[in-house]
């Protein structure tokens, strides 16, 4: 006994003793504004076209996004005709050819470059919307006559047009039309530019509100109240950051479960209608609220090691309230709006994305600062089948490829601001079924 | 500390483990980001419907190089492992505090930085550690057993004492055969 004590001592001191000083370093928590970016970097504007909107992102070490007062410099004549937050709207004042607008944070600046298109000369599609709050909106299709469809459009409603405009409108075609969702809602109206000021007229919509329930399968505290709160506010500050089009409802009910114990692990599809998973008094889970469940433990494969969290697809979240962090549930939420592929390989996750600041980005599989997505995440949360806001029978298919957009046309999951997509080959591997 | 008082512990492999800690237990920070895999994964279900986590088999592959880092970790985390725990939450906190700043929660701007940090915090070293735990449990070397058991020496002796889910794992573990 006491040998065995005395070889697990010098074990242990062999271990101290030498240790690995590559483990010791610390960083510090302080996050300072780094980097000053202006979006789009550049615009072309169609003659007779007076506005445009650009966005700001303050960006620290890490390359998060952090609030910011932004100075904004318009040249060549063009004034700033109204500023909110990160956004900012501007009057070209009739001049043609380039100007440019510098953005600045204390000596920090980036500068876009915006180039109007003389009268007569075919323009691209107008890249800019006025709405200051940063509601979302992916648009793709183009439904009228023989213009030419355009395919990785993601646009964003309010707070300009920060995504991709991949194609350009026929300047025969006049009012070109669009198949706009906004979350659960699908605008299939024929918009037209208004005026020379490029809003979508009959589009605009604020970021849609999903419907959250939240269960816990301990007694409901101010403590714990304080947590979902926190949580909640943290799912809602990154998706407002990526402008992601939905935000989650901030005041749900908490309910607290008197399930003992709430299951571990997803029962299967049937999970639904599974009597274990359904609370007594409430029937199966609803269809139509994203099912929050803070549970005691979320167990792994083989019972000895315990998840942070676990989404039974389509709409319940499993919590471990013993151990998760703030972002387990923006990750999980990531899930539950199809962020799932390749199924049975990366499930969505971002570990093995090369580059693309993956382990900032919100389905980094670990404890990490996350808060990023791409436009092409957010493109699939509002368009893909395998997103839980998207109505049934009205999702494309994006594919279970990173690197590829899929049948549905999507821009590859991978697609970001001002990140050229990496060349990589496409991946081997198996969808979810629906 | 001398390899003669050792009476129940072979010699030549006492002489071994401390000589593999000499020559190269420290990890490249390609083999560190392995760890960092498995210590940290939120569903660590790269390989479901497999009984045992990807990340953890990474793991297992470094073997008794592992064990070092995983032996400290089991003790609570490394100033590292602290440095990137209040990282995160600092961030997180910010995050959730500048948010209410700009009025968009209805739970108002209040939010108290240190029982913010202190929610979570002890979740997760303690997932850390049972993370750890298990392992070195799969690693199955003596140095890697003898972690766990000295471990457990340390809570009875309440110098470092476990929080309970953690101390159950750690008895389960060390009444088990290594796999
Ligand atoms: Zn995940």
């Amino acid at each position: 006994m006491r040998g065995r004590v005395l070889q697990t001592l010098a074990v242990i001191s062999a271990a101290t003793l030498v240790g690995c000083p590559s483990d010791d370093d610390v960083s510090l928590p302080v996050p300072t504004i780094t980097a000053v970016e202006v979006i789009p970097e550049a615009v072309q504007l169609g003659p007779g076209i007076e506005f445009f909107t650009l966005h700001a992102r303050a960006i620290d070490q890490w390359g998060f996004k952090l609030p910011a007062v932004f100075t904004w410099i318009p040249t060549g004549g063009a004034s700033i005709e109204s500023q909110n937050g990160d956004t900012a709207v501007f009057k070209t004042g009739g001049a043609t050819g380039d100007l440019t607008v510098e953005v600045r944070v204390g000596t920090l600046a980036d500068v876009a470059s915006i180039y109007v298109t003389a009268p007569g000369v075919n323009a691209d599609i107008a890249t800019s919307l006025s709405e200051p709050e940063p509601a979302g909106a992916m648009f793709r299709g183009l439904v009228s006559g023989n213009c030419r469809v355009l395919n990785e459009v993601v646009a964003f409603l309010g707070g300009g047009v920060l995504g991709y405009l991949d194609g350009q409108a026929n300047p025969t075609c006049g009012a070109f039309g669009l198949v706009a969702q906004v979350g659960m809602r699908l605008h299939t109206e024929t918009p037209t530019w208004n005026g020379g000021r490029q809003e979508i007229a009959g589009g605009n919509a604020p970021p849609e509100v999903v419907k959250v329930q939240v269960w816990t399968s301990e007694p409901i505290t101010p403590a714990l109240k304080a947590m979902v709160d926190g949580e909640l506010d943290l799912v809602n500050a990154i998706l407002r950051t990526n402008r992601a089009g939905f935000t989650v409802d901030r005041d749900p009910t908490l309910h607290e479960s008197s399930m003992t114990p709430i299951p571990a692990e997803c029962s299967g599809p049937e999970y639904k209608t599974d009597p274990a998973w359904m609370v007594s008094g409430t029937g199966a889970f609803p269809d139509d609220a994203l099912v929050i469940f803070y549970t005691s433990s979320v167990t792994g494969g083989n019972g000895l090691f315990s998840r942070r969290g676990l989404t039974c697809r389509p709409n319940v979240i499993l919590i471990n309230s013993s151990d998760h962090v703030p972002s387990t549930l923006v990750h999980e939420i990531g899930h539950a709006m199809g962020l799932v592929e390749p199924w049975g390989l990366t499930w969505g996750h971002t570990n093995q994305w090369a580059g693309m600041r993956a382990s900032q980005n919100i389905m980094w599989d670990a404890a990490s600062t996350r808060i990023h997505l791409t436009l092409g995440q957010v493109f699939r949360m509002h368009k893909d089948w395998r997103s839980w806001i998207v109505p049934d029978g009205l999702g494309v298919d994006c594919g279970c490829r990173p690197y590829q957009g899929g049948s549905g046309g999507c821009p590859m999951l991978t697609a970001d601001f001002r990140m050229a997509p990496p060349p990589l080959p496409p991946v081997a591997c198996t969808s979810v079924s629906p | 500390m001398t390899l003669r008082r050792l009476s129940h512990f072979s010699r030549s492999r006492a002489a071994l483990v401390a000589l593999s800690f000499l020559t190269g237990a420290c990890l490249s920070i390609p083999e560190r980001r392995v760890v960092d895999q498995w210590l940290y994964c939120e569903e660590c279900l790269t390989t479901m419907p497999a009984q045992e986590p990807s990340e953890l088999r990474a793991v297992e592959r470094l073997h008794w190089r592992a064990v070092s880092l995983l032996s400290h970790t089991l003790l609570g985390p490394t100033p590292r492992q602290r440095g990137a725990l209040d990282s995160m939450l600092a961030r997180d906190y910010y995050l959730i505090r500048e948010y209410r700043a700009m009025g968009l929660s209805p739970a108002g701007i209040r939010i108290d930085s240190a029982q913010f940090v202190s929610r979570y915090d002890e979740g997760m070293v303690a997932a850390l550690q049972k993370r750890a735990a298990l392992a070195l449990w799969q690693i199955g070397t003596p140095s890697a057993r003898a972690a766990i058991r000295y471990a457990l020496k340390r809570d009875v002796l309440r110098t470092t004492p476990l929080r309970p889910d953690v101390r159950l794992l750690l008895d389960t573990l060390n009444a088990r055969r290594s796999p």
